[in-house]
């Protein structure tokens, strides 16, 4: 099951902060969805095909043309900084 | 170092020659000016919906036809996840359970086969530019179609690595699924490399080397890690699963400072994007465009064109002039004739040329016209070189260009008796010498006569046509 850990974890992935006191809360949470996940493991599913999803169409395809967006600067212009037509973010080490 | 067994495996990300990215209508254009092909779709705003382009699947599945994969019949696109700054969506789509192909193998010029494990279709990044204070972000490349080929660990050298980039990209280049630059991004590998001991079954830890911007750096890369990892084992250190860098500039591998290396990347199926299928027609079509592979080529230019297999590498390194040349085989089949002005001076005048190949314009029929004038003497050597360089990025009436430039006069009999008879006039000594025997003065003739025509004469003509008239 879900412990203080594996919600630690997750949450480091998802780069989320948790309040000291919500991790008892959101552990009991997740073991709750992960329970209901369980529950589904124990139907029958022998013969039935895997599928993920209740698709009733597939292969939708575009054709290779260029259409310009012509929304750059509206873009640009949601960016907290900019410098030029770059977007500006602190400075990321690889 | 010959005390192990170096075991390396590659990751080669080429981006398909496409006009319009994998999911949205931007272009591709790498030129452009920062963030101009953008849109809300590969910036990743909510509520739009990524649609598939079907070029993308067409090039991906003739590479994956090239390199003999088990193409998948139905697949579909996945969701990595992961926050970098020059990934809008904080997820790549991607492929992972169900790659388009799968298990192939390319087949080296050496003999030596490379399984490949998978290629499959992804998105690219955005681009990041390092400055002092701050980074700088472009998402013009995000989105742009890529495909991942990665190789088994069969290879066993950074030569070999090296002979396996360079065939890659010759094939992938070659059924034109992509440009494979390298200074334009449209091919970038990745390497993983781990020593054993010799007989050893079991595989090293790997490390992973990244940030090489040229084959030569892979191969220089790798030479550094093996020896790196040789004395690391020798001493009774343990090596450590990690990426390293290449550092160009002091030519070594140095750790790569990223906080989270040991990536958990969160695969799920993407639910914007429907199954593909890659239906019998398309896989059809596209193995008739695959055509020839450059090992069976070469095999065939070999038979027959009859021409070296220094000389068959060197056209078909180059698909552009291994078609040129096929073509002008086509209108004078004199395939060593025209093997030599191919090598000779058309790609020392080509390599003069501002764009190269691109500059070229002459028809493969003019040129084939060049070699045959020279072959049948209406043109000498450096009248010929004369008429390539002036029809060369032009393609004008090569009869044209003789007549304007008066390459002809000289070049026929008629004209070159006229100075043979005068250089005989006006110097009987040599005249004399030649005739008691002295083989050497006729080439003083010669040169009177070369001097004549401003160099347009053929020396062997005129040497032939002197010998004969003073013979007489």
């Amino acid at each position: 099951m879900i412990d203080k850990k594996d919600v630690k974890y997750v949450a480091n992935l998802a780069k989320i902060k948790i309040a000291s006191g919500q991790e008892a809360f959101l552990e009991e949470q997740f073991s709750k969805i992960i329970g209901y996940i369980d529950k589904l493991k124990e139907l029958n599913v022998e013969g039935v095909e895997p599928s993920r999803g209740a698709h009733i169409t597939r292969d939708v395809f575009r054709e290779d043309k260029v259409v310009p967006s012509d929304c750059r600067e509206e873009i640009l212009k949601n960016s907290p900084s900019r410098e030029g037509d770059y977007f500006k973010i602190p400075k990321v080490v690889e | 170092m010959s005390n192990f067994e170096i075991v390396i495996g590659l990751e080669v990300h080429t981006q398909l020659k496409t006009k319009s990215k994998i999911f949205c209508s931007c272009s591709t254009e790498f030129k452009s000016p920062p963030n101009t092909n953008i849109c809300p779709v590969c910036c990743g705003y909510p509520g739009v919906l990524p649609v598939f382009n079907k070029k993308v699947l067409e090039l991906a599945v003739r590479v994956s036809l090239a390199l003999k994969c088990e193409t998948n019949k139905s697949i579909y696109f996945e969701r990595k996840n992961y926050f970098y700054p020059d990934l809008p969506k904080d997820y790549q789509i991607s492929q992972y359970k169900m790659p388009l192909g799968e298990r192939g193998i390319l087949e080296l010029p050496s003999g030596k086969k490379v399984n490949i494990n998978r290629v499959h279709m992804e998105e690219d990044a955005g681009k990041l530019i390092h400055k002092e204070d701050c980074s700088l972000v472009d998402f013009n490349r995000t989105g742009t179609p890529l495909l991942e080929i990665v190789s088994e660990p069969d290879i066993r050298s950074p030569q070999e690595a090296y002979d396996y980039l360079t065939y890659l990209k010759l094939v992938i280049q070659y059924i034109g699924s992509s440009d494979c630059d390298m200074e334009k991004g449209s091919l970038r590998c990745d390497a993983n490399i781990s020593l054993r001991r010799h007989g050893d079954t079991k595989l090293g830890t790997r490390v992973e080397l990244k940030n090489m911007n040229s084959f030569r750096g892979v191969r220089a890369a790798l030479e550094f890690e093996a020896k790196r990892q040789a004395k690391a084992i020798e001493s009774g250190e343990k090596i450590i699963q990690e990426t390293r860098l290449w550092d160009v500039d002091n030519l070594k591998t140095v750790v790569m400072r990223t906080k989270e290396q040991a990536h958990d990347y969160r695969y799920f199926p993407e639910p914007d994007l429907l199954d593909f299928s890659v239906s019998n027609e398309l896989i059809e079509g596209e193995k008739a465009l695959v055509g020839e592979l450059p090992i069976e080529r070469k095999e065939r230019f070999l038979k027959e064109y009859k021409i070296n297999q220094k000389e068959v590498d060197i056209i078909l390194a180059s698909p552009w002039l291994a078609n040129f040349f096929e073509e002008a085989n086509k209108a004078y089949p004199k395939s060593q004739e025209l093997s030599n002005w191919l090598l000779g001076p058309f790609l020392e005048q080509v390599n003069a040329l501002e764009k190269g190949f691109d500059s070229v314009k002459i028809s493969t029929q003019k040129f084939a016209q060049i070699v045959r004038y020279f072959s049948e003497k209406k043109l000498n050597n450096l009248a010929a070189k004369k008429v390539l360089s002036l029809s060369i990025a032009t393609d004008q009436d090569i009869d044209g260009i003789i007549e304007g430039e008066g390459l002809t006069q000289v070049s026929g009999e008629d004209q070159l008796s006229l100075f043979i008879e005068e250089a005989i006039k006006d110097n009987p000594k040599p005249v004399k010498e030649y005739l008691e025997g002295k083989e050497q003065a006729i080439m003083f003739l010669v040169g009177q006569v070369m001097k004549k025509s401003r160099g347009n004469a053929n020396p062997q003509v005129a040497k032939d046509m002197l010998k004969r008239r003073i013979e007489e």
